[in-house]
């Protein structure tokens, strides 16, 4: 496949760039329905940012979001198929005991989410991330299998990560409507998956 | 002429609704905005004969910029155009008045809306 003129393998056109977020934009949408029937209550989505970044970059950026570096707590998965990478999502510990709360009953004084609100937060996170690669998927007419999404917690940079070499990041911010829980739903796409990933968007493309 | 609108940041979604919009359509004028306030600008003071409207957009949401688009046009029929399903958003549009269209389009829900809108 053609590299584009400016010879950088990393560089997006408008198109391509437009194309993907619109089409995480589509994925997003079941699953979000569905945590929102779940919860009872509407889960607010932003429009899809992406950008060629770095995990250490990422960590600075949603770090800084989620209240000044305090703990996180994120369910992570890898997927593979067209194309690989691995699927986050992530609340503040604060957020996360606030939206779990909503599925289980959760200790006031709890500071940090225990072993039951990491396994309904894992619930969440597999619905939510999951859900999101299977619309893609069918959207892209091939098939990404996500790993079983793990819960992980700690300073964002353990759990994002610090690596400085570039990867496609597509983001998705997340709130509950009361308020009181947000969080970020993120995409990392290997950058030697970048050809496939734009052939599969291609096929997409064609598709609709 | 008849017109229609349709609105959505990505050019992607705004590309495939005009495409099954011409085929569906050939004669109408297909008038696109990338942004609601755009589209504010842009549609003048003659009625389309409908709007296609994304919601989640940056600046003006979809919702909003439906209830601008009823003020200027009474009776106007608006669809909104979302991969956001949930049943909250369900009943704001409902409530507004406005049909909602799940993204991905197909050339049947673009049918159906325009039989909806009597056209």
């Amino acid at each position: 496949m053609a590299e584009p003129a400016s010879g950088d393998p990393l560089r997006l056109d408008d198109d391509e760039a437009d194309a993907i977020a619109e089409l995480f934009n589509i994925g997003m949408g079941e699953p979000a329905a569905a945590l929102s029937t779940m919860l009872g209550e509407e889960v607010l989505l932003s429009v899809p940012s992406f950008a060629v970044s770095t995990r250490a970059r990422i960590t600075r950026e949603v770090g800084g979001d989620l209240e000044a570096d305090q703990p996180v707590c994120a369910v992570r998965g890898a997927f593979t198929g067209p194309f690989t990478g691995e699927a986050m999502l992530i609340f503040p510990e604060r957020g996360t005991l606030a939206l779990v709360g909503r599925l289980v009953p959760v200790d006031p004084a709890a500071e940090a989410p225990g072993e039951m609100e990491q396994d309904a937060l894992t619930e969440i996170g597999n619905i939510i991330l999951n859900g999101c690669l299977a619309s893609l998927s069918n959207l892209i007419g091939g098939e990404l299998s996500g790993a079983v999404p793990g819960y992980g917690a700690g300073a964002p940079a353990a759990v994002i990560g610090s690596a400085t070499d570039p990867v496609l990041f597509v983001r998705i911010d997340m709130a509950l409507a009361a308020g009181d829980a947000r969080g970020h739903a993120l995409f990392l796409l290997d950058i030697a998956s970048l050809d496939a990933f734009r052939e599969a968007i291609r096929r997409a493309l064609a598709g609709l | 002429m008849t017109s229609i609108l349709v609105v959505d940041d990505s050019r992607l979604a705004r590309n495939m609704v005009s495409s099954v919009i011409a085929s569906l359509r050939p004669d109408w004028t297909i008038v696109t905005a990338a942004s609601g306030e755009e589209a504010l600008e842009i549609v003048g003071e003659v009625p389309p004969a409908a709007a296609i409207v994304d919601y989640n957009m940056p600046g003006m949401d979809g919702l909003a910029l439906a209830e601008r688009l009823k003020e200027r046009f009474t009776g106007l029929t608006i669809g909104l155009l979302t991969a956001n399903v949930q049943d909250a958003l369900r009943r704001k549009a409902e409530a507004l008045g406005v049909r909602f269209i799940a993204k991905p389009i197909t050339s049947d829900k673009i049918r159906d809306f325009l039989a909806a809108a009597g056209q």
